[in-house]
């Protein structure tokens, strides 16, 4: 069963752990859209019994993805959509799974000017190896000042850390001031299950 | 100033330090989307208790998830206590995960790494 929706509700499918689980939500979230769609997915992925450490990576990036596209957005973004220039449609999430592979990816407009910069960022971290991207979020973390909205800067390489996979990207459309670009990642089931221990 | 006590809410931790024990206590949720605004206060009062601390000062560390943003603000909060040592203050601190949370472990273990010292860690049952 797979089930998605447009404009600008979110919706939920899920159904026997072989078949499909999605969640989508297209449009502007306000915080608490945001929270309740957070809420729903960890019920699913409960439902679904999907072990803890699994669900709290797919919980964790969810999360990740969500505040970067709702509450990181450039004001110009923000003033876009209220003075109805962009379509606050295409901002999208999506999440879903089956047979123990998830993909959680995202659509949101970046300011031209900031386009390449961004695609630079993405291919840079995927160039990196686990130890890299673990250093790289080590220098971010120690010398990024604080943006005024209160992110640490850090959401793409903690992504691309937790889903161990990289960050796959494609530029869906471009107008004068904006590109549409969309994300995504993949989750395996497998690559999370290692047992550990500690002292 | 002996104690800063916060309520939990959805998407912010309880807060609970007492300045007269040294025992420290975060639990909960810790994913607001503006976290500097939220550890302001907190960052203030570590930053006091630093100056005359416990004899011993005991982190307890016990999330259910934080953000990024949040990891920031962690790594500002124990940047700040790392310094009651220079005013003789033993500093241990806890870290606290659930049995089969392995991304709970790695985030305590990158925590202690970014600040070079060692973090105890225990295990609860989910």
């Amino acid at each position: 069963m797979k089930t998605t929706t447009t404009m600008p509700s979110f919706s939920a499918g899920s159904g026997l752990p072989q078949e499909a689980i999605t969640l989508q939500f297209s449009g502007k979230a306000t915080t608490m859209q945001i929270d309740a769609l957070l809420d729903l997915l960890e019920k699913m992925l409960v439902n679904e019994g999907i072990n803890n450490s699994l669900r709290r990576r797919i919980y964790s990036i969810s999360m990740e993805a969500l505040q970067n596209l709702n509450n990181h957005a450039p004001d110009q973004v923000l003033d876009a959509i209220n003075e109805k220039t962009i379509d606050p449609a295409y901002i999208k999430f999506l999440f879903e799974g089956c047979d123990g592979k998830f993909r959680i990816e995202t659509s949101n407009y970046i300011l031209l000017n900031n386009i390449d910069p961004f695609i630079q960022k993405l291919d840079y971290i995927n160039s990196l190896d686990e130890l890299a991207k673990k250093e790289y979020y080590n220098y971010l973390i120690k010398n990024l000042p604080f943006s005024e909205k209160g992110g640490a800067g850090l959401g793409l390489v903690d992504i691309a850390r937790k889903s161990k996979q990289p960050i796959n990207y494609r530029v869906v459309g471009t107008n004068t001031y904006y590109s549409l670009v969309t994300l995504s990642v993949s989750l395996e089931a497998a690559s999370v299950s290692v047992p550990f221990v500690t002292g | 100033m002996n104690v800063l006590k916060i309520e939990a809410r959805p998407k912010t931790p309880y807060v609970h330090f007492d300045g007269e024990s040294g025992r420290m206590v975060f639990r909960g949720m810790s994913c607001a989307e503006n976290s500097p605004e939220f550890y302001r206060s907190i960052l203030s009062w570590v930053e006091n208790y630093a100056l005359r601390p416990s004899p011993q000062t005991v982190i307890e560390m016990q999330f259910k998830y934080f953000n990024t943003s949040s990891a920031k603000c962690l790594l500002d909060v124990l940047n700040r206590f790392l310094r009651v040592r220079d005013m003789g203050s033993l500093l241990v601190v806890n870290w606290f995960y659930e049995d089969d949370d392995e991304q709970m472990l790695e985030a305590g273990e990158h925590l202690s790494e970014i600040i070079g010292y060692p973090f105890q860690y225990t295990i609860l049952q989910a």
